[in-house]
């Protein structure tokens, strides 16, 4: 039963937000024409069949546990049946760390809230540290190291050669932005 | 006649200077990108795209092109050489390239990798060029009911071909299809899910929606399996002999039914470069002549897959030229490099 409240949990979470979203298409404002769909129309279509779905999906796992794997796709399907593979060992997969993978997400939802504060290389060099540690690579020093220079690269390669504006953030932290700005001869 | 000319237009383009340079870089770098691991072919071109923004649009589309194309088919080395694919496409390699290899022949195995992706990459180039323009013109005859069918029509068959789980990909497509209602609507001007926030005002925009599902996705997948790549023991020089003729004209039917196969599924959403592999096995594997001997290093079991994989390539290209469609990532991502460049892919494509 855990493991089914584990599996039903994602579904939950998007239908959660799916709902909310319908919600919040209810408050769109606009001058309603008649005879015409309004701009509400299709994100509440969408909204709606996204939530059928978390729901449907959740029913499924609890009520119909041992049809586990859901309706696998028709090709999908057919490469199983078609694709031998003559003495091949089952392949293991990998073990899982979904603990990493939601710091992963969270730490890159932090990234783009605080790069237009920081601006980019006080947000960028130490989400990549970060990153690279949640990883599992943990020689501080090269990490340090690649999260610097990869920043400064980037920074250069995107300011200089192919004038892509990033963000330069917030006082007093735009100073920082500037003067490597400077540095590298970026006007 | 016309279709001749452009032709021709085409390879003048191609053989100057900057285009075969990207032509050159595009190749190496999809190779390089098939063959290590941790990288795969759509991160290799999101990556790609980056450097394209201050090249003309000609040298973009090449180079990722060129990317696409040759990154179908190097992955096949590890899968031969050292058991480990490169590539979802290369799996069905390990049956019967790696056998081939295990047999001493793994030159002859890497010599039938790369003349199927020859052939492959020919046959597809050619009934792209074939198809474009007729199925170009067909497409300027479309109104609005016309594409709200293809439409859905390939946002169906991607759902039911593509995913292991109906319900992730009904997700996922009510996802995309709510990223792309984000921002103020044409008509009416109402500001739909922007939350206050100025930047939403013009919607999402699909270039970074590609480059966040794809390339960030990618790396969120292997943060959840620790980064791990299976290690590559080093081999003994290992150089490509090519098959002679007479051995390649023995399984023409196996190059011919790859390709078709290959070009077709290429045309499919959401089937794409490992479905044709996959598939193009599983048929040699039950109508092949020698379908018995499959899975024991024969060249069949070879060129079925790699043959398939790179006709993908150029199937694929025939939706998202004509009509704008990209069928899977990789060419999503060149429908993104066009609209970086100012170009909208579809069926005027041909009338500027």
């Amino acid at each position: 039963m855990r493991s089914a409240f584990a599996r039903a949990l994602p579904y939950a979470a998007v239908g959660a937000i799916a709902a909310w979203l319908f919600f919040e298409a209810t408050r769109f404002e606009f001058h309603r024409r008649a005879g015409t769909l309004g701009p509400d129309a299709w994100p509440k279509l969408v909204l709606a069949l996204l939530v059928g779905v978390c729901v449907y999906e959740i029913a499924r796992i609890f009520f119909s546990p041992r049809h586990s794997g859901g309706a696998v796709g028709v090709l999908q399907e057919l490469i199983g049946q078609s694709a031998p593979a003559p003495g091949e060992a089952a392949e293991v997969a990998p073990p899982t760390r979904l603990l990493h993978l939601a710091g992963g997400v969270g730490l890159t939802a932090l990234y783009v809230w605080v790069i237009q504060r920081l601006g980019f290389p006080l947000a960028t060099a130490p989400y990549l540290f970060v990153f690279i540690a949640l990883g599992g690579y943990r020689r501080w020093l090269v990490n340090a190291a690649v999260s610097g220079i990869g920043t400064l690269a980037m920074m250069f390669f995107f300011m200089k050669v192919v004038y892509v504006s990033l963000p330069i953030g917030t006082e007093p932290f735009a100073q920082v932005t500037i003067a490597l700005m400077r540095l590298m001869g970026v006007r | 006649m016309d279709v001749l000319a452009a032709l021709g237009v085409g390879f003048v383009h191609v053989f100057q200077p900057v285009n075969l340079g990207a032509l050159f870089v595009g190749l190496v770098l999809g190779l390089l990108v098939a063959v290590l691991p941790g990288l795969t072919l759509v991160m290799g071109v999101v990556l790609a795209l980056p450097f394209t923004y201050t090249m003309q649009v000609t040298p973009a589309i090449i180079l990722l092109t060129a990317m696409y194309v040759s990154g179908t088919y190097a992955g096949a080395w590890t899968s031969i050489l050292f058991h480990v694919p490169g590539e979802p496409i290369d799996v069905p390699m390990l049956w019967d390239g790696y056998a081939m290899a295990r047999k001493g022949e793994a030159a002859k195995a890497l010599g039938w990798t790369l003349t199927a992706a020859l052939v492959g990459g020919l046959a597809a180039a050619t009934v792209m060029v074939a198809l474009a323009q007729p199925v170009a013109s067909i497409a300027l005859t479309f109104s609005t009911p016309e594409y709200f069918a293809i439409i859905f029509f390939g946002l169906a068959s991607v759902v039911s071909l593509g995913g292991a789980s109906l319900a992730n990909a009904l997700v996922s497509l009510f996802a995309g299809l709510l990223i792309a209602t984000v921002g103020v609507d044409d008509t009416y001007g109402a500001h739909r899910f922007t939350f206050g926030v100025p930047i939403l005002s013009d919607g999402i925009d699909y270039l970074i929606v590609m480059v966040g599902a794809f390339g960030l996705g990618e790396v969120f997948v292997r943060m959840e399996q620790r980064f791990t790549s299976a290690p590559l023991e080093s081999v003994d020089k290992v150089t490509t002999r090519l098959p002679s003729l007479r051995e390649a004209g023995a399984v023409k039917g196996t190059y011919a039914r790859g390709c078709v196969l290959g070009i077709l599924l290429g045309i499919v959403p959401g089937a794409g470069a490992t479905v044709a592999s996959f598939l193009s096995y599983g048929v040699e594997a039950q109508y092949g002549r020698r379908k018995e001997k499959m899975g024991s290093g024969i060249p069949e079991g070879i060129v079925a897959p790699q043959s398939a994989a790179t006709a993908s390539v150029g199937g694929a290209m025939i939706p998202l030229i004509t009509m704008g469609i990209p069928g899977s990532g990789a060419p999503a991502i060149i429908l993104g490099a066009f609209l970086l460049h100012g170009l909208q892919p579809g069926p005027q494509v041909f009338e500027t």
